[in-house]
């Protein structure tokens, strides 16, 4: 595969290519991080992370390329460790007392969506994801699940996405956060 | 009350495509309607759970690709191994020589040939701090004052030598292949930070070792320093020779095949670099910047006091 065709791959959502890119760059990327006090671990954890940034941009249309992918999937994972590294140094110099008192309720808030995003269906999950988070039309939704035409991702999309909403709902009004 | 048409737009706004103008009158809109405020409120968590579940998926899914340890299959750019030292007070020349002993570092150094070298240089070019050597020069004196002190005060009469290692792009054999090079007698402390390659910013330790190192480099007086060593095993004009350049020192032969040890020796103003590869010694000028052939050292004498310090430190 060429630098066109895994970019032109990703757009589309194709995660084989992705899988193709992860190794490819695997030494390359997590070199950066681990020559620079990073664990494996962290190398991996940012170099995925850069990955899914880069990922997302392209398969939402947000992003020309312009440089090499590797280039630009480095400068993210440098951006992503500088980031870390500096909340490490953050949280060290706050000590304890002062470090994140986490906000329990919206961390509650969170998990109930998780929760009800798991008692989807497979295809309304995958619906979903790829509208808010890779972003696709729903022509690219349609195709990418087999779907007639985008009429049925349209009404795919609403339905799953209303049943969601009463999910949430529900569970929101039980805990008393809907305001 | 929020209508359904609202509710459209709402998801639209959610996921940034809307248009300047239908964004600016949806916001007024939003400005206005408390009902859809809330909803739009609810629908932002909902969208973003939605992100998170999906990076969450892509994540585990990235989590099962097999991928081969770096540990064991990089080498390094430079192969730059920094070692800590002892100094050789029982030689005869009243030579310092400093040895960096961290087997771990050196293989996390190794990057293999696979690796394709072409890609890493075109990061550099884009990208302002990557992985270079060189980068770091500009500050170069508070590191290098600070980290010698330390490995200087325990054994300052003991020799010290830097290994450098280089290998077979297979992965699996480094472990075995690097081991017997490096004999690990040394704190992880003193020599861990040292392998920095680039600096991610101005306040981590990291750079500071960065720094150091480069410091070192060019002042050889100083008691610690590492050498950028870097190799070509494809250069067609110069199959068994090596370069000093800009403070980085160039293999040219078969060097990612054998392994390599570069022992640095530093006495009052003087700084000599020596190779040993497959049992030959090779002394490496500095002095200029020229490709030189290498040809191994026949003096027995100095062939024994390097041999003497390679095992015996």
């Amino acid at each position: 595969m060429d630098e066109k065709e895994i970019f032109e791959r990703i757009s589309k959502g194709d995660e084989k290519a992705l899988e193709f890119l992860y190794k490819k760059y695997y030494r390359m990327m997590t070199k950066l991080v681990i020559t620079n006090s990073g664990t494996e671990e962290e190398a991996r954890d940012i170099y995925q992370d850069a990955l899914i940034v880069f990922w997302q941009k392209a398969t939402s249309g947000n992003l020309v390329m312009t440089s090499k992918i590797s280039t630009y999937i480095y400068s993210i994972c440098q951006n992503l460790w500088r980031k870390e590294l500096d909340r490490k140094k953050r949280l060290s110099n706050e000590e304890k007392d002062s470090a994140v008192s986490l906000d329990t309720e919206t961390a509650e808030r969170d998990r109930i969506i998780l929760k009800c995003i798991e008692q989807l269906g497979e295809t309304c999950k995958k619906v979903l994801m790829y509208y808010y988070f890779e972003e696709m039309s729903m022509q690219e939704i349609a195709d990418k699940l087999g779907f007639a035409n985008t009429d049925t991702a349209k009404t795919k999309k609403y339905k799953c996405k209303m049943k969601l909403d009463e999910l949430v709902k529900a569970q929101y009004s039980e805990h008393d956060f809907l305001d | 009350m929020a209508l359904e048409k609202d509710f459209e737009l709402l998801d639209e706004y959610l996921r940034n495509k809307l248009d300047a103008t239908d964004k600016a009158a949806f916001e007024q809109k939003l400005q206005a309607d408390a009902d859809l405020q809330r909803e739009y409120k609810l629908q932002q968590k909902i969208a973003e759970g939605l992100r998170k579940a999906r990076t969450a998926e892509l994540k585990n899914m990235l989590n099962n690709i097999p991928v081969s340890s770096v540990h064991g299959s990089e080498i390094s750019i430079g192969v730059k191994t920094l070692i800590s030292l002892t100094v050789a007070g029982l030689v005869a020349t009243g030579i310092y020589l400093y040895l960096d002993k961290d087997e771990t570092e050196t293989s996390a150094q190794q990057i293999t040939k696979t690796e394709t070298p072409a890609e890493v240089p075109a990061e550099t070019e884009t990208e302002p701090a990557p992985t270079n050597e060189a980068e770091p020069d500009a500050n170069v004196s508070s590191p290098a004052s600070s980290a010698p002190s330390s490995t200087e005060t325990p054994q300052p009469e003991k020799p010290k030598q830097q290994p450098v290692v280089t290998e077979q792009p297979a992965a699996k054999e480094s472990a075995s292949v690097t081991k017997p090079v490096i004999a690990p007698k040394q704190k992880d402390s003193v020599s861990k930070p040292e392998i920095h390659v680039f600096e991610p910013g101005e306040e981590t330790e990291s750079t500071r070792a960065v720094d150091d190192k480069t410091a070192t480099e060019s002042t050889p007086k100083a008691n610690k320093t590492t050498l950028t060593v870097k190799t070509d095993a494809n250069n067609k004009k110069y199959n068994f020779h090596y370069q000093f350049k800009n403070g980085e020192l160039y293999l040219f032969g078969p060097f990612d095949k054998k392994l390599i040890e570069i022992m640095e020796f530093f006495s009052d103003n003087k700084h000599t670099v020596f190779l040993f590869h497959e049992n030959k010694y090779y002394l490496l000028n500095e002095a200029s910047e020229k490709v030189k052939p290498l040809t191994a050292i026949t003096d027995q004498t100095l062939i024994k006091k390097l041999k003497e310090h390679r095992s015996g430190n």
